[in-house]
């Protein structure tokens, strides 16, 4: 039984990973309709720069992950206004997806240049990276615990902002209705930003609470990016709480996949399962099909 | 009359497409006629310099190979520069710059610079192949050197073959490179990953009985991976296996495989993996109570496994083809030395670029023992003369012969002690 | 061989429609690139790596505009057929010791299997979640690679054997080169084929408009299987010379990575065009290439170039020079007109739709009547067709009856309309007769032949026509291709002729050009016929629906609110013409109008719908005496 808990546990602490990168990506497709492939990269570049501040430029650790927010923040506002905001007018989905392409080959490479290739380890206060506590037979890292602290108290506050703030609202407008919340005087370019600094915040999130997990590599966040996109898909993709439901879902999957199946079907079946539940359900498992097409 | 003209044209062009098919004799007498024109054009540069120093003695003829003039020897280097090999690559470079410097500095051999051109590969054999190609024909050089990568060499090997470059000295451990009939001008003193689990195998049952052993092994599920477990299952304690997990490169978490290991209640696991996996290795085993030995591969052997995990790699076993980069000999010291005064961080003192250095070592023999008269053969001929060299202790002497181009088949154990990587016993396979 | 004169009758020729031929301009321009890098290939040998990878990348990016730049299925699951090619490459030069000419039919053969199978998702899914559900299969690809080891070599691989062509050997290296080319050619040959006939017409259809081509009887299902079988085929063509040029297969490098990189190549290049599959692997082959001297900062100029490109060509680099090469065109008749513009290239759009508009080619001219033409009269008949019977049809949606129960017979070749209040249940009544809506009961039988349980291409093959409320159509088509479309069950030829443009297929193609300028004139379309639907204004946007309808040559044919927003003289000219047609082919007519007097103008009798119920049903003149059509609908 203590099994079945830890196995569940691991794959829920996946599971945080995986569903605030796919609430990060359905954050901006919903209100934007923009597919983000440089989500990964971004959340990888925050967690670097709270190493690098902490570190290299010896600041408290609080205060460095505040930096590296603050960076995070404006350095998305600047990408989306130099490389996003000229597309978006044409109204083509491809160019945009490109686009982030692009920008997620440069600044893999900016990272690549500055930082190296070599991995390193994001230091935490007290090394509670390293601690664990038995409870029965049930094994508990502490870190682990932060995580998953972290990840409610991000999806609370952004709970928060969709529902209560102005920018939330206007969020909604637009995954609602584009040409209405037009109407309504909302500003597309002024939500469509403040989703993108958003999303790039949750994202830095993810990239920082992780960094202990998986260390400081080039690309560390971008497997994570792919299965967040894998969990978005199977939430739906326009559904926020749904993102996060096929997050968590794909980190049990994959736990008790790799537990249970044949080793040589192992790595492959979490992917065949979603395959197979989009054939059923082609929008997703957390939103209903759209009524009838209008003809 | 437009039209005419393109119909015109368009006969030309059909006309020219059949060829092709007529054209097979013609093309490969072209190319292998360009092969050799471009060997002479090499040799007319070479010759055409060796004319402008006359006063030198008339020595007998001797046509230098491409890539090599009377101070200058040229070498390429394939290495995942970007991507998530980028590391292991960083720190090859390191080594080889290291070893250009030693070189030079001390006025080259016979005269002669030595240089190299590193082009990134990303660990994709496409590219390797296409560098191949670029290192070969377009900058003419002399031989491959210290490249990383088994699936990436598979595929520019024949390449290497066929333009008779040399391929010295890569991180490859696929069993098949090692066969002299096939790849004559490949050098190399890294055993292949098969012989490693094999010595590891063996060291076990040595040292720990087959009481009460169980073995879980977790191997990469590519190129490497599966001669990873023939290896060990070839060796004395090949039945002891009883959990075979594998991991991909897009895996993010160990967990599952640990978790299997806590249920077939492995007490040693072999992790074929990088430093920065087995460091992860490590963490997650230490979550989950994973209680056993750990066994890591080559790939893990680095002072970075150490910075990483921390108190977790106390007492963590690796299974190397080589001293430990951290351990205390005269090779190895000038080795740090050396890398440490070319701005190499402490993380980049690892078996990758030890091992890209020790070839370095070699590379130098080989050269030196080949004389003023540096062609393919000579240098090859002279790499098989190698016997007993001493390599200050960072693997045992090596031997070289016309059949094993293979100069070391050691496989060493080392653990980490108190904070290092210590050498426990020095074995073959 | 076109002949000035006699057939100077013909609408086709009066505007002046190119006919198809055997060798277009483009086919010349694609011979002699492919030749002059043919002749090159020899000289630049040094490059012959990246040559090769060029070409393998432009045939996958041919097989590419097949599935996504023609079909419009955005697959992210490519590459298992450029593995397929591969590694069955890889297992008849080893095991079975044979050459090309074993490994491409194979290899063909085999992806075009494969392609029927992986297409199968997209008939339930469409963009994201099609390109997820390939993205499995590439992953499960792989994994099945892994596996299969005798197959595969598993996770070390398998070497390729001999580059041999009926047994005798050839060199690699530009020898390949040159081999490769060929293919290339063929590939490209094959694609730009499929581009010109009916096949590329019918999937360009079902990229724009799904449920449009549904309407004009093409069989959409079949049609979105058979592009992952051909594109699937085309790639594998290129694994063959991938394996060939790597000389050794490995699983793990025909992951979900490469697929990106090969969508990315077209996208940059240009998705509709065969020179957009060869700009894009260019793009992706040659910046590397190039930026080897400073090659620490390769991946940086990579993402920069890509960010910029992106910026300045968002339509792929064929599309920038298309539009570059369009405005140089319209500066140029603007100024030859007299009417100078500032040096912006960009602020020409108006006029563009103002010259189009405002210079006829053909109507000078004095015509006969389209109808007598001998493209069209042999389409005429005395035998009305178009009877409809209407049994209990009914739609729910939730729990509300958008259609409950409706009942009525329509005889052969009359004019009915449909009238009703919004939201009274006339277009949904419209879905179900032709299937375009889910869940509808009753029955509905044409011309006595029952087609409730039919899916709704083969119930336009049986003789319906629609048109739509909100046009749906084809964007990036044009107007003749627009009635080209509705011809396209005239047309017999099959596929694997038309890849090779046999006679035959150019003799079909042709007469249906003829025909299709003939519809064209009658509807007073013939000016248009080469502008892009959505530069056309509205109305003339709702004759190229109707066109397109007509075109099927249909038993009845459903209006849905062919005035709406016309003004009613442009409306009733439309009507006239439909009619006239309507009664040259025999065939009946059934309106949905919110136009009350347009419909009791042309209709002999008239059907009024409330709330999903037929409420009354008689000639116009009954209809708008009756009480409660005026409570219900009129008097408001």
């Amino acid at each position: 039984m203590v099994d079945y808990i830890q196995i569940a546990w691991q794959g829920l602490v996946s599971g945080f990973a995986y569903a605030l990168i796919g609430l990060a990506l359905v954050m901006v497709y919903k209100t934007a309709r923009i597919l983000n492939f440089a989500a990964g990269t971004m959340a990888g570049i925050s967690g670097f720069l709270a190493h690098w501040w902490a570190a290299e430029q010896d600041m408290p650790f609080g205060v460095a992950i505040l930096f590296a927010m603050i960076m995070t923040g404006a350095g998305t506002y600047v990408v989306e206004r130099l490389t996003v905001r000229p597309l978006v007018k044409l109204g083509d989905f491809l160019p945009i997806v490109i686009m982030t392409l692009g920008v997620e080959e440069f600044l893999a490479n900016v990272s690549l240049l500055w930082w190296g290739g070599t991995a390193r380890r994001y230091r935490v206060p007290g090394d509670i990276d390293r601690i664990n506590w038995l409870i029965g037979d049930f094994r508990l890292n502490a870190w682990h615990l932060v995580v998953a602290i972290t990840t409610f108290v991000t999806l609370s506050i952004v709970g928060y902002i969709i529902n209560q703030t102005e920018l939330g609202l206007g969020m909604k407008a637009f995954a609602e209705d584009q040409d209405a919340a037009k109407l309504m005087g909302i500003k597309e370019s002024t939500v469509s930003i403040w989703t993108w600094v958003l999303s790039a915040l949750v994202g830095g999130v993810t990239g920082i609470v992780f960094a202990p997990v998986l260390f400081l590599q080039q690309d560390y966040m971008n497997i994570i990016f792919i299965k967040g996109f894998v969990a978005a898909i199977l939430g739906g993709f326009l559904s926020l709480s749904g993102g996060v439901a096929g997050g968590l879902l794909l980190g049990e999957l994959e736990a008790f996949t790799i537990k249970w199946a044949p080793r040589e079907f192992a790595a492959a079946l979490p992917v065949v399962i979603v395959f197979i539940v989009l054939l059923i359900r082609p929008h997703g498992l957390f939103t209903r099909e759209k009524g009838h097409e209008r003809v | 009359m437009k039209s005419k003209l393109w119909k015109l044209l368009a006969i030309f062009a059909v006309l020219g497409l059949i060829a092709v098919g007529c054209g097979d004799d013609d093309s490969s007498s072209e190319s292998s006629s360009e092969s050799s024109s471009s060997e002479s054009s090499s040799s007319e540069s070479s010759s055409s310099e060796s004319s402008s120093s006359e006063e030198a003695p008339a020595e007998e003829e001797c046509e230098l190979a491409r890539g090599v003039t009377d101070d200058k020897i040229l070498f390429g280097s394939s290495q995942p520069m970007t991507g998530n090999l980028a590391a292991l690559g960083e720190q090859a470079v390191l080594a080889m710059e290291v070893t250009r410097d030693r070189i030079n500095d001390g006025g080259g051999i016979n005269g002669r610079m030595i240089e190299f051109i590193v082009q990134d590969d990303a660990y994709n054999p496409e590219k390797t192949v296409s560098n191949a190609q670029y290192f070969i024909e377009q900058e003419n050089v002399f031989a491959i050197w210290a490249s990383i990568g088994s699936a990436t060499l598979k595929a520019a090997l024949p390449l290497h073959d066929e333009s008779n470059t040399p391929s010295l000295f890569p991180w490859a451990q696929d069993l098949s490179f090692y066969d002299v009939n096939n790849h004559p001008l490949f050098f190399s003193v890294n055993p292949p990953a098969y012989a490693q689990t094999k010595g590891f195998g063996n060291y076990l049952v040595e040292n720990f009985g087959t009481d009460g052993i169980k073995v879980g092994l977790m191997t990469i599920n590519s190129v490497d991976g599966e001669q990873t477990v023939q290896g060990y299952k070839d060796s004395t304690g090949g039945d002891l296996l009883v959990d075979e997990q594998t991991w991909e490169r897009d895996s993010t978490t160990y967990g599952p495989q640990i978790l299997s290991f806590i249920d077939s209640g492995v007490t040693d696991v072999y992790v074929g993996t990088g430093d920065t996996q087995f460091a992860q290795f490590l963490l997650e085993a230490d979550q989950l109570g994973l209680d056993a030995r750990f066994w890591g591969s080559t790939g893990t052997i680095s002072a970075n496994t150490i910075e990483l995990a921390g108190d977790l790699s106390e007492g963590a076993y690796g299974v190397n083809v080589i001293s430990s980069a951290t351990g205390d000999k005269p090779g190895l010291n000038a080795y740090r030395e050396a890398m440490f005064a070319a701005g190499a961080e402490e993380a980049q003192i690892s078996t990758a670029s030890l091992l890209a250095y020790t070839g370095g070592l070699v590379l130098e023999e080989m050269l030196t023992r080949a004389g003023e008269c540096l062609t393919v053969e000579s240098f090859v001929a002279a790499g098989e003369t190698i016997k007993d060299f001493d390599t200050g202790g960072i693997m045992r002497p090596l031997n070289f012969s016309a059949e094993n181009h293979l100069g070391n088949n050691d496989v060493i154990i080392l653990q980490v002690q108190n904070g290092a990587w210590e050498e426990l016993v020095v074995g073959q396979e | 061989m076109s002949e000035p004169s006699e057939n100077s009758t013909t609408a086709l020729d009066r505007a002046k429609i190119p006919l198809p031929k055997f060798l277009k301009k483009n086919h010349y321009f694609g011979f002699i690139g492919i030749l002059l890098v043919y002749l090159l290939a020899g000289t630049y040998s040094e490059y012959s790596q990246t040559i090769m990878n060029t070409i393998i990348f432009a045939i996958i990016g041919a097989s590419l505009i097949v599935v996504f730049g023609m079909a419009g299925q955005l697959t992210l699951g490519h590459t298992i057929f450029v593995a397929a090619g591969v590694f069955l490459s890889a297992n008849i030069t080893t095991v079975w010791t044979r050459g090309l000419e074993t490994e491409l039919p194979i290899a063909f053969g085999v992806a075009f299997l494969l392609g029927l199978i992986v297409g199968f998702p997209s008939l339930r899914v469409n963009e994201l979640y099609l390109a997820l559900a390939t993205f499995a299969v590439a992953f499960v690809g792989v994994q099945v690679l892994f596996e299969w080891k005798q197959f595969s070599g598993g996770g070390s691989g398998k070497p390729v054997g001999k580059l041999e062509l009926f047994g005798y050997e050839f060199s690699r290296g530009p020898t390949l080169v040159r081999i490769a080319l060929v293919l290339m050619l063929i590939t490209f040959w094959v694609v730009g084929n499929y581009q010109d006939g009916r096949t590329g017409r019918a999937w360009n259809a079902l990229r724009t408009s799904e449920t449009a081509a549904r309407a004009a009887g093409l069989p959409v299902a079949w049609l979105k299987i058979l592009c992952f079988g051909i594109g699937g085929g085309l790639a594998a063509i290129g694994g063959v010379l991938y394996a060939h040029t790597l000389r050794y297969a490995i699983p793990e490098n025909y992951g979900v990575a490469l697929s990106i990189i090969v969508v990315l190549a077209l996208i940059i290049g240009g998705k509709h065009r065969l020179m957009g599959a060869v700009l894009g692997a260019v793009f992706v082959k040659w910046l590397p290439e190039l930026s080897r001297d400073v090659q620490e900062y390769e991946g940086l100029i990579y993402g920069g170039t890509l960010i910029i490109l992106t910026l300045i060509a968002p339509d792929g680099l064929v599309g920038m020079f298309e539009w570059l090469a369009e405005r140089m065109r319209l500066k140029d008749r603007l100024e030859r007109l007299g009417i100078t513009v500032n040096n912006s290239l960009y602020n020409l759009k108006p006029f563009n739709q103002i010259l189009k508009l405002k210079v006829p080619t053909s109507s000078t001219i004095e015509k006969a009547s389209p109808l007598g033409s001998r493209y069209l009269a042999p389409l005429s008949s005395s035998d009305p067709k178009g009877s409809l019977i209407v049994r209990d049809a009914a739609v729910a949606f939730g729990g509300v009856k958008a259609v409950d129960g409706v009942s009525f017979e329509i005889p052969a070749g009359g004019v009915t309309g449909l009238i009703g209040s919004n939201g009274a249940g006339k277009t949904t009544l419209f879905n179900a007769i032709t299937g375009h809506v889910k869940g509808a009961t009753g029955q509905f039988i044409l011309d006595g032949e029952e087609i409730s349980q039919k899916p709704i291409h083969n119930r336009a093959l049986s003789g319906l026509g629609r048109t739509f409320q909100n046009l749906n159509l084809h964007d990036d088509l044009n107007v003749l291709e627009h009635a080209l479309l509705g011809l396209d069950r005239n047309m017999k030829y099959g596929r694997i002729a038309e890849s090779f443009r046999m006679p035959w297929v150019l003799r079909e193609e042709k007469n249906a050009h003829y025909v299709a300028a003939e519809l064209l004139d009658h509807m007073d379309l013939l000016d248009y016929w080469n502008e892009k639907v959505e530069d056309l204004p509205y109305g003339l946007q709702k004759r190229v629906d109707v066109v397109r309808a007509l075109a099927t040559n249909p038993s009845i044919l459903l209006l849905d609110e062919p005035a709406a927003g016309l003004p009613t003289a442009e409306a009733l000219e439309m009507m006239e013409k439909v009619q006239e047609y309507a009664n040259h082919i025999s065939a009946g007519v059934l309106i949905i109008e919110h136009n009350v007097e347009l419909v009791a103008g042309v209709s002999d009798r008239i059907i009024v719908l409330d709330a999903g119920k037929t409420i009354a049903d008689g000639t116009p003149e009954e209809v708008t005496r009756n009480e409660q059509v005026i409570a219900a609908y009129l008097g408001t």
